[in-house]
């Protein structure tokens, strides 16, 4: 039986309804796997929340989006 | 009013400036830091990591994803990364490594990442130059034709170096390697050649002195160096001359003439067989990873005379490598050997015995041969090589019978003569046409007269003569490559006007 | 009587043989002595001679001799001067053409540096913008818990879409 690991990095801690909709998407996704769901709280991402399954990872945090921005707008130039 | 005008058109700009995509959320491949020890990094995860890829290691420092296993990565650490935990997340960049150059970079010391370390401003990249790219194919190639003259006598005579060539440069510790290949440099200096030259491994102070001369000498007007040295981590060791292969490739795509100086290979094979000890891969003879040779021969194998459909550029590269005890038959210098087109081989004895440069004339080889040199020096040194030969086995017999007859005696002191012309100092290269009148009275007979402990007196006050009487002579020498009947007996008169103007050197001899 | 003419006929002969032969053993050397010293003076006058021509000779020779230097001289430094003419026109031209490329690289250098500040300037604004857009989004994530859930809901049903 496959495991997958995950990981939620949030500003704020999140809320059970969130959670339950975070494992039931990956589940669904992965069948027949079991999952291993670690939260962290970081205030640092300062909103927004960041999800890595596995070796995948998918940033929407502000800190994220905001280092994106910038790493953009320095191509520009 | 012009404030919030000013603050609209800012936010405008800026607003053009940021398409949409740049903050959208995308699926990125990371990889967990497993372990981390003496560069070499261990990391789970990166599922789709190419080979050769850089890897973001984050705080503005890179590594090079070499070992691409089922569970886990081996990425390699250009830089010491320092701030790696157990658990740190690295990220893939999708870029696969390569070095931006453009024509500022002439002059500039970089690392191989393509920094600058001269503390001159960065360099603003034209084109981004694969560190690993794939060699020209056969169809774009031609043969060598264009000599490379190096201004050492002993090597444009007898083994002459053409562009597109690849010669290598082998000999113990302090024989002199270093010289050949910076007195190359520096006669390039109106031959409209670059050079490139990658230092591996070496001392700082080394590499300090040498950009001094070449500073000195004006050469850092057509030079790069590509400085890794013996402090530096040993993958960027051993990315150092593909990072200079690459720069000189950028070169030869416009066209240009480059000549690239691997300083030395055997550091960049033991930096290589670092690398791959600490990434546990197997180690064959020697205790040197299976795919050495590959290292070298991909590297090599970029060295070309390209078609003048291709643009008709060239890259010939001058790889040195230590031996030990002059041993040529170890496991690096045999695989470079059969890679290159010809060896220049350096002797402790000869150096020891005063013989400077200190090449063996008669193990020493090129592939390409006369085809890359002028038709005057084929003229005069045709035969050089061949009467060396002879001389040395003449010598051997000479130890043993003193009663000689005069046409043995005879042919032993020409070909001592011969031999003493070919002394030099590393940082004098004569041009070809000073080269082909000098050869030309030590092979005709001119020094007969002459002691041999004065030949290089006689050398250095010739030349000068050469150079207020004769100059025309020399010129036409160089414009025309080549000697008529009567530019020879020219020659010869001069030279044997010179004997007479200075008895107290040489004693006037007929031809 | 007898006796005393064949006494002074004996004296007479006596007198000849001595004269004839003090002539023939004295006067001819003495003669030849003297012939031999005039000559000897007529040869050293004649030596003598030839000595004051020759240094008049040589006292000529080194008159010319320094006219010709002179005129060497004079020659050889109308030559330098000519040369020296020459090599200062060279060196101001020199001079001229180094000078304009000196100032045409330090305008490439300015222009250069301009460029640099352009971008330095334009990155410094960047910059500037994104740390006032992270504050201004930290203050109102951190007062408005709302906002900070309604971000969240609204990256999340986003993100589980892509997975």
């Amino acid at each position: 039986m496959k495991t997958i690991h995950a990981t939620v990095t949030s500003a704020v801690k999140l809320s059970d309804k969130q959670l339950k909709k975070i494992s039931e998407t990956i589940k669904a996704k992965h069948t027949g796997a079991k999952l291993e769901l670690e939260t962290v709280v970081d205030p640092a991402v300062i909103g927004g929340i960041k999800l890595t399954i596995d070796a995948v990872e998918f940033d929407a945090t502000v800190r994220g989006k905001l280092d994106r921005l910038h790493d953009h707008l320095l191509q520009q130039f | 009013m012009k404030k919030n005008k000013q603050a609209a058109a800012f936010s405008a700009t800026l607003s053009s400036m940021i398409a949409p995509e740049a903050v959208s959320v995308q699926p990125k491949s990371v990889g967990k830091v497993i372990s981390f020890g003496d560069g070499v990094v261990r990391v789970k995860g990166l599922d789709d990591i190419q080979a050769s890829e850089l890897v973001d290691l984050g705080n503005n420092q890179y590594g090079l994803a070499l070992n691409l296993e089922k569970d886990q990565t081996g990425i390699v650490a250009l830089g010491n990364a320092e701030h790696l935990k157990a658990g740190s997340i690295v990220r893939r960049t999708e870029r696969i490594l390569s070095v931006g150059v453009s024509d500022d970079i002439i002059g500039r010391v970089v690392d191989p990442l393509g920094r600058v370390v001269d503390g001159g401003p960065a360099i603003n990249a034209d084109k981004d130059m694969l560190l690993e790219a794939k060699a020209p194919g056969i169809m774009p190639r031609e043969s060598v034709k264009q000599p490379l003259q190096t201004g050492i006598k002993a090597i444009d005579a007898m083994i002459p170096i053409g562009r597109g060539q690849r010669e290598l440069i082998i000999g113990d510790r302090s024989t002199g390697k270093t010289a050949i290949a910076l007195g190359t440099i520096l006669n390039q200096n109106d031959q409209d050649v670059i050079c490139v030259y990658v230092s591996i491994g070496q001392k700082r102070s080394s590499l300090a002195q040498t950009i001094e001369i070449l500073n000195k000498q004006g050469a850092m007007d057509y030079t790069v160096i590509v400085a890794a040295n013996a402090s530096v981590s040993a993958a960027e060791q051993f990315l150092a001359p593909y990072a200079g292969q690459a720069i000189a490739e950028y070169f030869l795509s416009k066209g240009r003439d480059v000549l690239i100086v691997f300083d030395d290979l055997t550091k960049h094979a033991q930096a290589y067989r670092e690398i791959s000890l600490l990434l546990r891969r197997p180690s064959g003879r020697e205790a040197y990873p299976g795919d050495v040779f590959y290292l070298h021969s991909r590297l090599l194998e970029r060295a070309v005379k390209l078609n003048k459909d291709n643009g008709g550029g060239s890259i010939t590269a001058l790889p040195i490598i230590e031996t030990q005890a002059n041993d040529v038959s170890a496991y690096i210098p045999t695989n470079v050997i059969s890679i290159t087109d010809g060896q220049i081989y350096l002797e402790a004895d000869l150096f020891n015995a005063g013989m400077k440069p200190a090449i063996n004339v008669g193990l020493s080889v090129s592939r390409v041969g006369s085809s890359a040199q002028i038709k005057a020096m084929k003229q005069v040194a045709g035969t050089m090589k061949l009467d060396l030969a002879q001389f040395r086995e003449l010598q051997a017999f000479a130890q043993f019978s003193s009663d000689l007859d005069d046409k043995t005696k005879a042919q032993l002191e020409r070909g001592e003569r011969v031999n003493a012309i070919l002394k030099q100092g590393w940082d004098e290269p004569l041009k070809v046409e000073e080269q082909v009148t000098v050869i030309f009275a030590a092979v005709k007979g001119y020094l007969d007269g002459v002691a041999v402990e004065n030949i290089g007196t006689w050398e250095i006050e010739y030349l000068e003569y050469m150079h207020t009487s004769h100059n025309e002579l020399l010129t036409k020498i160089a414009k025309e490559k080549m000697m008529t009947e009567e530019m020879e007996k020219e020659l010869a008169e001069a030279v044997e006007n010179f004997n007479a103007l200075h008895p107290e050197i040489a004693t006037p001899q007929e031809a | 009587m007898d006796i005393q003419l064949t006494q002074i006929i004996f004296q007479i002969i006596n007198f000849g043989v001595v004269f004839g032969a003090l002539v023939f053993l004295l006067y001819k050397p003495v003669l030849k002595i003297f012939d031999e010293r005039a000559k000897r003076i007529e040869e050293g006058q004649k030596a003598a001679q030839q000595a004051i021509d020759a240094q008049e000779n040589l006292s000529n020779m080194a008159a010319e001799a320094q006219k010709k230097l002179k005129k060497e001289r004079a020659s050889v430094l109308e030559k330098a001067q000519e040369e020296a003419k020459e090599r200062a026109a060279q060196i101001i031209a020199d001079a001229k053409a180094q000078a304009q490329e000196e100032t045409e690289k330090s305008k490439k250098a300015w222009e250069e540096e301009r460029r640099q500040l352009m971008k330095a300037a334009r990155t410094e604004m960047a910059e500037a913008a994104l740390k006032a857009a992270e504050v201004v989004t930290a203050g109102i994530l951190k007062s408005d818990k709302k906002a900070q859930e309604k971000l969240i809901d609204a990256e999340l049903e986003k993100m589980l879409k892509q997975i």
